[in-house]
C-alpha cells in the first residue's frame, strides 16, 4: 500500500478496515472481565450507542452496566436513565456503588419525547451513560442519537425489545438468561470477529 | 433701556458678586453637581423610529388651540417652529402631518431611560423631556467627571433618541443649559453666574405674562436680570421668579425627589395585527428579552420564573409560565427555554399583544470564575439542560432518586425534584432488586412457574403509621429467566411480585 493511503487509514477514525483497524481508543471498562476481553475497545465503547437486545427485562440488563455506571459516578460524571420500565429502586443502586446524586431519570409522559431527550442528553460532555427505554423508534432516530452520542463522548444505552437485523447502533448486544447468570452475544461491534458469545455470572 | 441697564455701575443688587456665596455643602460633604439629560425630540422619537423620513410634526394643545410642540427636520426646513399654530405650520408646509403627543408614551421611555441611568447615580429626578442626575457622589467611581460624561454618552449613544448632556452645580441650571442646547460641564458655582449670563431671557421657563414684562423692561440676556435690584424684581415679577434664580444660581438648595425603580419588570409588544405565526412571536419575545436581561444586570438581580401573557380578540388572555431550577440571568438560555415551549404547547388563538411578565427576583449570585477547574461551568451547562428538560416534559418528568432509612421497600426511596444530599450508607445485609414494581402484582395461579432460589426473609412492622407490614421475601425466578423478588404476605397468605433483579 502507498505511504500516504496507510496514513490516512491508520489516522483517520471513521474508516473501517476490519481487523487491521485505525488505533482504538480504549472504552469504559464494563467491569465483566470475560466482557472486556471480547469487545474489541476492552470496554464499552465512548461516544457511541450500544443497542441492547432482550426480549425481557428482569434478566441483570442493568447489572450488566452496574459496574460502568459506579465508576462513572465516582468520576463526578452523570447518568441518565430515561423512560425506565420499572422504578429503579434506591437501596440496590447505592449498594451497587452508584451514588444518587448523580443519577436523573426522566420520565416523559409522552413517548415521541423519549428519542428528543435522549439526544439532548447525549449531547452533553457531563453525561457518562445515558439508558433509554424507547417504545419504538425508526431507524433515522437511532442514526441521530449515535450522533449525538459521537458529539458528547458518552455511553447511549437503548434498550429494545425487537429484534432487527441492522441498526446504526456501534454495537449492537443480544442478552438471554442463562441459569449461571446472564448470556451476552456480541451481534455487532467495530472491528467485530464475528458473532462472540460470553455468560457472565450474576449472583 | 438695556443699554442703560449694562453701562449702570452694578447697584446694591443682592446677586451682586462681590458677595460670593460659599458652596452649600450636600449629605455627603460635596458640593452638589447635576448632570442633565435633554432629549429635545422625544416626542417625535417615540412615535417613529425614522423621525427625518417626512415632514411632520407632533402636536400639543395650549389654550385651546393647537401647535406645533416638536417638528421633524424636513418641516423644519420648510419653516416650521416648535410653539408655532398648526395652521401656520400648514401655510408654510402644506404636505406637513400631523400627529397627536402620546405623554404616556413619552413618559414610559423616560421611565425606562431613569432606570437606565440609575447606574450612574443614586438620585435621577425625572423632568419633562428631561432626566436629572446628581453626579458629584459618583465621580470617584467613575473616575471623574470626563471619564462619567464620556460613558453617559457612549451608553446613550446606543439609544434612538438624540441627546444634550450638560453639567453645573443647580440642577436647574443644569437643565437650562441643556434646555438650550449647551453642551457644557460647569464644575465651580463661581463660573455659573458668568456661564448663564450669555444665555437669552427667552429660554427661561416663565409664564407668557413674565415674559413680556421681562421684553417690555428692554432685558435681552439673563445678566440683564441680575443687575436689577432684588426687591424691585420681586414686587414686578413675583416671588416665585426670584425663587428661580436663586435655585439658578445655587444660592438656595434644591431638594429633589429620586426616582424609583419598578420592583416588576412588564414590557409589552405590539403585533400589528393579530398573529399566530411563532416566527412573528418569538421575534417579540426576543425584542423584549434585552430588555429584561437589562433590567436585572441594573439591579444585581435574577429570577426563576418568568410569565408570557398573550392578549387575543375578543378571548381571555392566556399565559405561558416558565420556571428554571436556579437563578437565571442568561439571555440564550431563557430563549431556548421559550423556544422549547413553544415547540409543544400551542396557540389557543391568535395574538395581538404580549407582555413578557417577572415579578420574583432575587440578588443575582455572581460566581468568580475558576483559574483552574472548569467543573463550575460545567455546572451551569447541566443546570441549563436540565431546565430545558423540565421545559419540554414538565417538572414531574425530571426527578432524582432519593434513599430513605426505611425498612419497608415500597417506602425506602422517593422521587425528589432535585439532587438530595448523599444519604448515610444504607445498612442493608441482604440484596435489593434493581427494579421495584409500582405496586406489587399478585402472582397467583403464575407460582407454579417459578422456582424459589434464596433463603427466606422478613420484614415485618410499621403499625406506628398505620401500615403495618409482615411479608417473608424471596429471590425467584420464572421460566423466562426473569430474575423476580417476591413476599409471601403473611396477613393474606397471598404471594406478589414486588421487584425484578434488572
Amino acid at each position: 500500500m502507498k505511504e500516504p493511503l496507510k496514513k490516512l487509514l491508520n489516522n483517520n477514525q471513521l474508516i473501517w478496515c476490519g481487523e487491521r483497524c485505525a488505533p482504538i481508543k480504549r472504552g469504559l471498562p464494563t467491569g465483566h472481565t470475560a466482557l472486556d476481553d471480547i469487545l474489541p475497545e476492552a470496554g464499552w465503547l465512548q461516544g457511541a450507542l450500544i443497542e441492547v437486545i432482550s426480549p425481557q427485562w428482569g434478566i441483570g440488563e442493568i447489572e450488566l452496566f452496574l459496574p460502568a455506571m459506579a465508576a462513572a459516578t465516582q468520576a463526578d460524571k452523570q447518568l441518565v436513565w430515561i423512560a425506565p420500565p420499572y422504578i429503579p429502586y434506591p437501596p440496590a443502586l447505592v449498594g451497587g456503588g452508584i451514588s444518587l446524586r448523580h443519577l436523573l431519570v426522566l420520565r416523559p409522559p409522552r413517548h415521541q419525547d423519549i428519542p428528543w431527550a435522549m439526544e439532548t442528553v447525549l449531547r452533553q460532555r457531563r453525561c457518562a451513560m445515558v439508558l433509554a427505554w424507547p417504545d419504538r423508534l425508526i431507524s433515522k432516530t437511532v442514526r441521530r442519537l449515535q450522533l449525538a452520542a459521537e458529539a458528547g463522548g458518552g455511553v447511549g444505552v437503548l434498550f429494545r425489545s425487537q429484534h432487527r437485523d441492522s441498526s446504526f447502533a456501534a454495537t449492537r448486544l443480544l442478552l438471554k438468561p442463562s441459569t449461571s447468570g446472564l448470556q451476552v452475544t456480541i451481534l455487532k461491534s467495530r472491528a467485530t470477529r464475528g458473532r462472540q458469545t460470553v455468560a457472565l455470572a450474576l449472583h | 433701556m438695556s443699554e442703560s441697564a449694562a453701562a449702570a455701575p452694578l447697584q446694591h443688587s443682592l446677586f451682586s458678586p462681590q458677595s460670593p456665596r460659599v458652596p452649600r455643602p450636600s449629605a455627603t460633604g460635596h458640593s452638589s453637581l447635576w448632570m442633565s439629560l435633554f432629549f429635545p425630540r422625544l416626542s417625535l422619537e417615540v412615535l417613529e423610529a425614522d423621525v427625518d423620513a417626512r415632514p411632520w410634526a407632533v402636536i400639543d394643545e395650549s389654550h385651546g388651540k393647537p401647535i406645533v410642540h416638536a417638528a421633524s427636520q424636513p418641516a423644519r426646513k420648510m419653516g416650521v417652529e416648535s410653539g408655532m399654530a398648526l395652521t401656520a405650520a400648514y401655510a408654510l408646509c402644506p404636505e406637513l402631518e400631523a400627529e397627536p403627543r402620546d405623554r404616556s408614551a413619552e413618559q414610559s421611555c423616560l421611565t425606562d431611560l431613569a432606570d437606565g441611568a440609575m447606574q450612574y447615580s443614586s438620585v435621577v429626578s425625572l423632568e419633562p423631556q428631561a432626566l436629572l442626575l446628581e453626579v458629584a457622589a459618583s465621580l470617584k467611581l467613575f473616575g471623574g467627571l470626563q471619564a462619567l460624561h464620556r460613558r453617559v454618552e457612549g451608553d446613550l449613544e446606543q439609544q434612538p433618541y438624540d441627546v444634550e448632556i450638560a453639567v453645573a452645580p443647580s440642577p436647574q441650571a443644569a437643565l437650562l443649559l441643556a434646555r438650550c442646547g449647551m453642551q457644557t460641564c460647569i464644575t465651580e458655582i463661581a463660573a455659573l453666574r458668568a456661564e448663564l449670563g450669555k444665555l437669552p431671557l427667552a429660554v427661561l421657563p416663565v409664564s407668557e405674562k413674565q415674559a413680556t414684562l421681562l421684553g417690555r423692561m428692554g432685558l435681552r440676556e439673563l445678566r440683564d436680570v441680575w443687575r436689577l435690584p432684588r426687591a424691585g424684581l420681586i414686587k414686578r415679577l413675583g416671588l416665585e421668579f426670584i425663587d428661580y434664580l436663586d435655585r439658578l444660581l445655587c444660592d438656595k438648595p434644591e431638594l429633589r425627589l429620586s426616582h424609583k425603580s419598578a420592583a416588576n419588570f412588564s414590557a409589552s409588544w405590539y403585533f400589528p395585527q393579530e398573529t399566530e405565526n411563532l416566527t412573528f412571536i418569538l421575534y417579540g419575545i426576543e425584542q423584549l428579552l434585552p430588555r429584561l436581561m437589562n433590567f436585572m444586570r441594573l439591579r444585581e438581580l435574577a429570577l426563576s420564573r418568568l410569565q408570557v401573557i398573550f392578549y387575543h380578540q375578543d378571548k381571555q388572555a392566556s399565559r405561558l409560565e416558565l420556571g428554571t431550577r436556579q437563578l437565571c440571568r442568561d439571555e440564550t438560555h431563557l430563549s431556548t427555554l421559550i423556544r422549547e415551549r413553544f415547540n409543544q404547547e400551542k396557540l389557543s388563538a391568535p395574538v395581538l399583544e404580549l407582555v413578557l411578565l417577572a415579578e420574583e427576583f432575587h440578588p443575582a449570585v455572581i460566581g468568580n470564575q475558576s483559574l483552574f477547574a472548569p467543573g463550575e461551568e460545567q455546572d451551569t451547562d447541566w443546570q441549563q439542560l436540565l431546565d430545558q428538560l423540565q421545559t419540554r416534559l414538565g417538572e414531574e418528568a425530571v426527578c432524582h432518586l432519593q434513599l430513605r432509612d426505611e425498612h419497608r421497600p415500597e417506602y425506602a426511596w422517593a422521587y425528589a425534584p432535585t439532587q438530595s444530599a448523599e444519604p448515610k450508607t444504607h445498612g442493608l445485609l441482604n440484596r435489593r432488586p434493581l427494579w421495584l414494581l409500582s405496586q406489587p402484582e399478585r402472582l397467583g395461579s403464575r407460582l407454579k412457574e417459578i422456582q424459589l432460589t434464596s433463603e427466606m426473609e422478613r420484614i415485618e412492622g410499621g403499625w406506628w403509621d398505620g401500615f403495618d407490614i409482615r411479608r417473608d421475601y424471596y429471590r425467584a425466578r420464572d421460566r423466562q429467566g426473569r430474575r423476580l423478588w417476591l413476599f409471601r404476605n403473611l396477613q393474606d397468605g397471598e404471594w406478589y411480585l414486588q421487584g425484578l433483579f434488572g
